[in-house]
């Protein structure tokens, strides 16, 4: 009894600091040093020496005691995976690009890495802006790569505009970013919560269909399950700004709504595409469920989910600050570390019952997050 | 692997050899032992997986030791992972085929 009341306290007194500490580290990115746009822009200029604004998007570059403009450089963005990536474009008079530079970017790093690697704004040096440049997208990082293209052509719009007098890009409605996955996502969560609550004799067998079906569409086929990024980019309000991609929000959403009302996880025995991942790898193996019971496994992914969140609110940058194996597993993005932890969580799901889930996954602190301030809450209400 | 040893390198590839040996001479004794009922073809998918297991393993110490780290990792990590199910699969599938005691 005693330690049940010492741990509530340790419980409550952690949950406050969560709040504080996430509270500060959004108030301190607000106070960083924030980009110097037109100091970045600057270095874009080729042969002017000088800039001069015109509009917020749109600079001049022009030489010293000349009145007229050598070159333009117009700012613009797209919409991606984490927010907004901005871009800016230097083109010569004759309205070819010479320079593309990326000012800013809130998608994950491997993403965009690989969509910068495969020479996507190379190809459109030396074209001109009044010819349509339709670019390829990058398999596996098409959010990143539709991100940058936006950009591109929204950068390029009011050099058109000044040079040509041609409006080009249209405003795209926010609502054209919905697709029929996010529809998918809704109805595949509502059929997890009654394949939950159904007794039906054939329950496990949709259990079963139900994790194979989101392990093949939210996982190999989208990669749109949702991460420690996600959480972040949802209490960031990043999301208001626009997503390349609102499915894991969506999901995320739908799933912290669903614990709020009925205290009940649906999620990570019906839906996880990686769960469903080591479920299968499970059946291959002869594996053991194991009791992890030290404090460790319980305090350890609760303290590096709070410093994920942290750092992703503080640099402004949720979708950079990720741990989990989903991107190396369904679409084999991701740094060398993530890339080990992936090997090692699927060869463990071999011998042991849902490793990932069991030590680091970050639903579990979430979950018990939101679970024990309902709780508290609860209570509190039914003292007065 | 340790191209830059003269006493490494060999002792390396000399273990790897030796593995092969005891693999090989263990394999059908195991096999007896757990009643596997083994026949020519049982032991042609254990074979071509133990020759790509075997063969990815050297490939990827060959390119670590050819400074090629990346590589390296991510075939030994990649192709690696991939052969360690598919082993699972095939024991899986072994131990399901195996002949009813009489």
């Amino acid at each position: 009894m005693y330690s049940k009341k010492r741990s509530d306290s340790r419980k409550k007194v952690a949950s406050i600091v969560s709040v504080i500490l996430l509270l500060l580290s959004w108030y301190a990115g607000s106070t960083r040093i924030t980009d110097n746009q037109s100091g970045m822009v600057e270095q874009l200029l080729i042969k002017g020496d000088g800039l001069n604004q015109i509009d917020d998007r749109l600079y001049e570059g022009s030489i010293a005691n000349n009145l007229s403009p050598v070159e333009y450089i117009g700012l613009g963005s797209g919409i991606g995976y984490g927010g907004m990536t901005e871009v800016a474009v230097t083109v010569s008079l004759l309205g070819d690009i010479q320079r593309i530079a990326v000012l800013s970017s809130k998608d994950t790093s491997s993403y965009l890495d690989k969509v910068i690697q495969s020479n996507l704004m190379e190809k459109l040096l030396g074209q001109n802006i009044k010819s349509s440049f339709d670019i390829d997208g990058v398999s596996g990082a098409t959010v990143s790569t539709n991100a940058l293209t936006e950009a591109i052509k929204r950068a390029a719009d009011p050099v058109s505009m000044e040079l040509f007098g041609i409006n080009r890009v249209e405003n795209e409605k926010s609502s054209s970013h919905f697709r029929w996955l996010d529809l998918m996502a809704i109805a595949m969560f509502m059929m997890a919560i009654l394949v939950n609550k159904t007794r039906h004799q054939q329950k496990s067998m949709f259990n079963w269909a139900m994790l194979l079906t989101s392990m093949c569409v939210f996982g190999f086929y989208s990669s749109s399950l949702f991460s420690s990024s996600t959480m972040g980019i949802l209490i960031s309000g990043a999301w208001l700004s626009g997503l390349g991609n609102y499915t894991s929000i969506i999901l995320l959403s739908m799933v912290i709504l669903y614990i709020i009302a009925t205290n009940k996880n649906v999620y990570c025995n019906t839906l996880c595409p990686f769960g469903a991942t080591q479920e299968c790898l499970a059946k291959l193996g002869n594996t053991k469920t194991i009791s992890l019971t030290s404090g460790v496994f319980e305090w350890f992914p609760r303290g590096l989910l709070l410093v994920t969140l942290c750092l992703g609110l503080y640099y402004r940058n949720p979708a950079s600050f990720s741990y989990e194996p989903f991107g190396i597993m369904f679409g084999m993005i991701g740094s060398m570390y993530l890339f080990v932890l992936t090997a090692i969580t699927v060869v463990t799901s071999l011998v042991v019952k849902r490793p990932w889930c069991r030590t680091l996954c970050p639903m579990n602190p979430m979950t018990d997050f939101i679970r024990f301030n309902r709780q508290w809450i609860k209570s509190i209400f039914k003292k007065r | 692997m340790f191209p830059q040893s003269t006493l490494l390198d060999p002792l390396f590839w000399m273990v790897l050899g030796a593995i092969q040996v005891l693999v090989f001479t263990g394999a059908s004794q195991w096999a007896k032992e757990y009643q596997l009922g083994m026949n020519w073809w049982k032991w042609a998918i254990v074979g071509f997986w133990w020759l790509s297991f075997i063969l990815t393993i050297a490939g990827a110490f060959t390119l670590l030791g050819e400074n090629e780290g990346n590589a390296g990792w991510y075939v030994l990590g990649f192709v690696g992972t991939l052969l360690v199910i598919g082993g699972a699969a095939i024991l899986k599938v072994l131990v399901l085929l195996k002949p009813n005691p009489q």
